[in-house]
């Protein structure tokens, strides 16, 4: 599970300080007055055959990060790096060149597949954008079908008549057509019934593992993600918070806010349950970010200093956080948050004894 | 009816042997079939099935909306305090509805008129149904929205719907529905919109609402997690009749019908380091059901027998469950 | 899990509708009985139109003095004009002009409205606002008004009044295919063909126009009704189809003249005009109604 694919090879997708804002509200010049801060400068890097799971929960930024990586939207700063070409600038046909390598699956399978079309040619779409003859078109989709589990009579069907798993199927078809070696993964299993994300989840992995497939998986679910990702990243407020180990982050979180969502994650096996950490108040607007820590307003841990300065990523062996709770003492730099809280009591108590 | 797992012992809502039928392009196709249980004063039940179940189709009946959608419950009988509510006209319904038994949606928005204040539509609910004039009933709804931890009440009365986050109009409605104290309330997905944060939240706030007004909660939900931190009792649904009831504890620790044991075996986050086990296939069509046991066509642990007869919901000391092999299987649960 | 798990567990393909699009609107067109009847009647006065020298009874031209006002008849089916050419024969040829004039308009108002109505709904931006301004702008003026001006400028000519009919239609085929182009473009299959790698045009050509055809048949059906009234007014006032020739607009327009003699000639002219807009109507609805989302249930 927890086997990081081979870090001496190129990353296949490397982010590095990406930042995305959008007008959120104009005068009557129809000047933009206020921005709504969706990413603010992301950093990735994702292995070949490697999974990075991206969580987070709605307003965090995650899907415009996976947008941005797939360049369906412009970045406003920052360098995006595929298999190492920049691609941040690029367009017309060192944009398409780029898009072989890299491919993407949505969350609504009712929305991502056209309903005037055949699933035949829903999945061949992107090799005909590439001139790729009939023929081998043919050839190619038939193999497609059978590698996500549909039948060859499947693809003389419209993707209406089918249930949700299995448009899903069909969608994960067309992103493996132009065999690339990157796919973004944008809430895949979110609108699936229990059973059938358990499916898709399975053919994910396989298909990762015949095809050596890197995933950039984005959901708000930490169960799921942990399941499939070998490294997690958590965004808050258009901020990445944490990365590290899928285990790591899992088990010993080292940001609060990653230990709050882990938290309130329900479980249905009561010996591993969590003290759960109620959040108060709502998720702030990310056109007006609090000063400081993005997350300083309902953390159980702010401190002065979180309130002030907004804390930078920084790295204790695997684990990245950004986080002032770090910065404590010495000796609690990189444990985690349960292992902080516990010794910044015992070190409060010291004194008196 | 037997006197098994899904009797109770001072029943609010009483359900037996329900039957719902929709108009379909293959006619009349019965969607809720036979489908009998009760929920206690007070009590949580859980009602849990993948989409197409009929969970919410049996939520929907206990409100009397099956005909607006077109469908007919075409058997059994519903009683709620011991009142038949099937033989009610629609201008009875529309005053139990709200007054004795509420509901709360999964999607905030549309439950919500975006045209009125959220003032407005808590002051009709309450005066529809209570003797209270405007300024009383304005006065309960600051009252009820600062009871869900809305901040500043007196000033968000007047927001509209749309100037609300979605966990803010999640309480609204509850707000709403618990306005004139219901016997019952039915939850159908009420978290599943939401963030797993705000879900907490919301989740810890239907239980000390129930704790304090002492209201039975039906909660019909797909979320297995859910069930188990909020529910006493879980009934799970396949294909529109109900596989098997238990109390929350048993049913996760040992599971007796293979649908159930499958469905927490396709959990991600249980066995982390195991691959997961998928259910094989997907649910039968409501025209095409197989003769036998309706789960048989995916279930690992079919006999030959389970193909022939259709099985009947068994007691199996103290709850029950809808397979022939249920007192053989040593199915696992999530363990501890 | 391997792959073999997978193939299993997909083979029970839910049984739901395997009927495809246009078997599913044949079904559902199949029940508007109204609209079946006015498609019906359309393509009858269409073929008779096409065919006009083989089913009139009469030259439509061929004038006969003791026939002047003869009423209706074994010889003149509709009785006769003023002249004594036959009504029948006068308005199967007529139609020839109305469909035709009908058929322009529409024509000019689709290549105008529906690219821009495209392109305006995929770029948004100035692009949509600078085309939703002309069109808001064209809106306003109306069809009739419009038409007699450039007649007015140019020479009474059935042509030029149809191309001005169709300018001033435009707008709202434009607004329709505009919508249906910015509802498409939410869709997530469109951010999925550009992820790999088609080109815009390309998928305004193969996502678009199809989702777009629907409301805009709708449309048209009824843009053909209009424009047959449009016609009618501009013929009846002597602007357009120029004697001897005449479309309907002309017969009841000369009809008019010995009203109180023969009342009968305004009569069949103004039901054909009547019945055939009524029909575009119907016909427009109908299409609406079996086109349009099959409202389903879960």
């Amino acid at each position: 599970m927890n086997t990081t694919g081979s870090t001496a090879s190129t990353p296949i997708l490397e982010v590095s300080e990406v930042s995305k804002s959008f007008p959120a509200s104009k005068d009557v010049f129809g000047r933009v007055v206020a921005r709504l801060q969706a990413v603010v400068e992301a950093s990735l890097t994702i292995n070949p055959g490697e999974t990075l799971g991206l969580v987070g929960e709605s307003g965090s930024g995650k899907s415009t990060l996976g947008r941005l990586v797939m360049r369906l939207t412009d970045v406003d700063a920052g360098r995006i790096v595929l298999d190492g070409d920049d691609i941040t600038e690029s367009n017309g046909p060192e944009l398409r060149a780029a898009r072989r390598k890299m491919q993407i699956v949505f969350q609504d399978p009712q929305s991502s597949l056209d309903p005037n079309w055949l699933v035949r040619d829903i999945i061949a779409e992107p090799l005909r954008a590439y001139g790729v003859s009939r023929a081998d078109r043919l050839s190619a989709t038939e193999r497609l079908l059978a590698d996500v589990g549909l039948e060859h009579a499947h693809g003389s069907r419209y993707a209406s008549e089918f249930s949700g798993g299995q448009r899903q199927r069909v969608a994960i078809a067309r992103a493996l057509a132009l065999e690339p070696n990157l796919v973004v993964c944008d809430e895949p299993v979110s609108a699936l019934d229990v059973s059938t994300q358990a499916q898709v989840l399975s053919l994910l992995e396989a298909l990762r593992d015949r095809r050596n497939l890197a995933y950039l998986f984005i959901a708000h679910d930490l169960a799921v993600v942990h399941h499939i990702s070998h490294r997690i990243a958590v965004m808050y407020l258009g901020r990445i918070v944490e990365v590290g180990p899928a285990d790591d982050v899992y088990n010993r979180p080292r940001h609060p806010y990653t230990e709050a969502l882990l938290s309130a994650m329900p479980n249905p096996k009561p010996a591993s349950r969590r003290q759960r950490i109620l959040l108060t108040g709502e998720m702030p607007s990310p056109v007006d970010p609090p000063p400081g820590c993005r997350f300083q307003t309902r953390c159980a841990h702010a401190m002065d200093l979180c309130r002030r300065v907004e804390p930078e990523l920084v790295a204790y062996g695997d684990v990245e956080v950004a986080c002032h709770l770090h910065d404590t003492g010495p000796e609690l730099a990189g444990a985690s948050v349960t292992e902080i809280s516990r010794g910044r009591s015992a070190g409060s108590a010291a004194p008196a004894s | 009816m037997s006197s098994h797992a899904s009797s109770a012992v001072d029943p609010v809502l009483q359900i037996e042997d329900l039957a719902v039928e929709f108009i379909t392009e293959h006619g009349w196709l019965t969607v809720v079939d036979g489908v009998s249980f009760e929920v206690g004063r007070g009590e949580t039940v859980g009602l849990i099935g993948e989409s197409g179940c009929g969970k919410s189709v049996t939520a929907m009946a206990v409100l009397g909306l099956i005909e607006q959608r077109s469908g007919r419950v075409s058997r059994g009988c519903i009683r709620l305090d011991g009142r038949d509510l099937l033989a009610l006209d629609s201008r009875e319904m529309r005053e139990i509805r709200g007054r004795k038994v509420a509901m709360v949606f999964q999607e905030p928005m549309t439950s919500i008129d975006p045209a009125f204040t959220v003032g407005n539509q808590m002051v009709e609910v309450l005066r529809r149904h209570l003797p209270m004039s405007r300024s009383q009933a304005r006065q309960r709804s600051v009252e009820l929205l600062d009871r869900v931890g809305i901040t500043d009440p007196h000033r968000r009365i007047d927001s509209f719907p749309h100037e609300l986050s979605g966990g803010m109009r999640q309480r609204v409605l509850i707000a709403m529905a618990l306005s004139c104290e219901p016997d019952l309330l039915i939850a159908d997905e009420p978290t599943t919109a939401l963030d797993v944060t705000v879900q907490a939240q919301v989740l810890d706030l239907l239980a000390g609402l129930q704790a304090e007004m002492g209201m039975a909660v039906l909660l019909v939900t797909h979320d297995l997690g859910v069930v188990s931190e909020t529910c006493e009792r879980v009934i799970v649904m396949y294909a529109g009749e109900i596989v098997e009831t238990a109390s929350t504890d048993e049913l996760f620790a040992r599971p007796l019908h293979p649908y159930t044991a499958a469905m927490l075996a396709s959990l991600p986050g249980l066995h982390p380091d195991e691959p997961l086990d998928p259910i094989p296939g997907i649910v039968p069509p409501r025209h095409a059901l197989p003769p036998g046991c309706w789960f048989e066509p995916r279930c690992e642990h079919a006999i030959e027998l389970c193909g022939s007869g259709h099985p009947t919901l068994v007691a199996v000391g103290g709850r029950s469950a809808r397979c022939l092999r249920a007192d053989d299987l040593r199915l696992p649960g999530v363990g501890s | 899990m391997t792959i073999a798990d997978h193939d299993m567990s997909s083979t029970a393909v839910e049984s739901a509708t395997t009927e495809s699009r246009r078997a599913r609107f044949l079904r559902r067109f199949r029940r508007q009985g109204w609209a079946i009847g006015a498609l019906v009647f359309l393509v009858i006065v269409a073929i008779s139109a096409i065919f006009a020298p083989w089913v009139a009874p009469h030259d439509p031209l061929s004038q006969s003095l003791t026939d002047s006002f003869a009423g209706p008849g074994s010889e003149y089916w509709l009785g006769a004009d003023r002249l004594g050419r036959d009504t029948l024969s006068r308005l199967i040829f007529g139609a020839r002009y109305s469909l035709l004039a009908a058929a322009q308009a529409v024509l000019v108002a689709t290549v105008l409205g529906v690219p821009i109505g495209v392109i305006a709904g995929l770029a948004r931006g100035k692009i949509d606002a600078v085309a939703s301004l002309v069109a808001d702008a064209v809106l306003s003026i109306p069809a009739i008004v419009l038409a007699l001006a450039i007649i007015g400028v140019l020479r009474p000519n059935l042509t030029n009044a149809m191309i001005a009919i169709g300018i001033v239609y435009a707008p709202r085929l434009f607004r329709v295919v505009r919508s249906a182009a910015i509802s498409v473009r939410e869709e997530t299959y469109i951010d999925a063909a550009r992820a790999s790698g088609v080109g815009m045009l390309t998928i305004a050509r193969t996502h678009v126009i199809p989702n777009v055809l629907s409301p805009l048949l709708v449309q048209i059906s009824l843009a053909l009704g209009f424009a047959v009234l449009a016609e009618a007014g501009i013929s009846f006032l002597g602007l357009g189809v120029q004697p001897p020739d005449a479309s309907w607009g002309v017969i009841l327009g000369q009809g008019t003249v010995k009203l109180e003699e023969q009342p009968l000639l305004i009569l069949f002219p103004g039901a054909a005009i009547l019945l055939t807009v009524l029909a575009f109507n119907v016909l427009g609805d109908g299409l609406n109604d079996s086109l349009g989302r099959e409202i389903r249930r879960e």
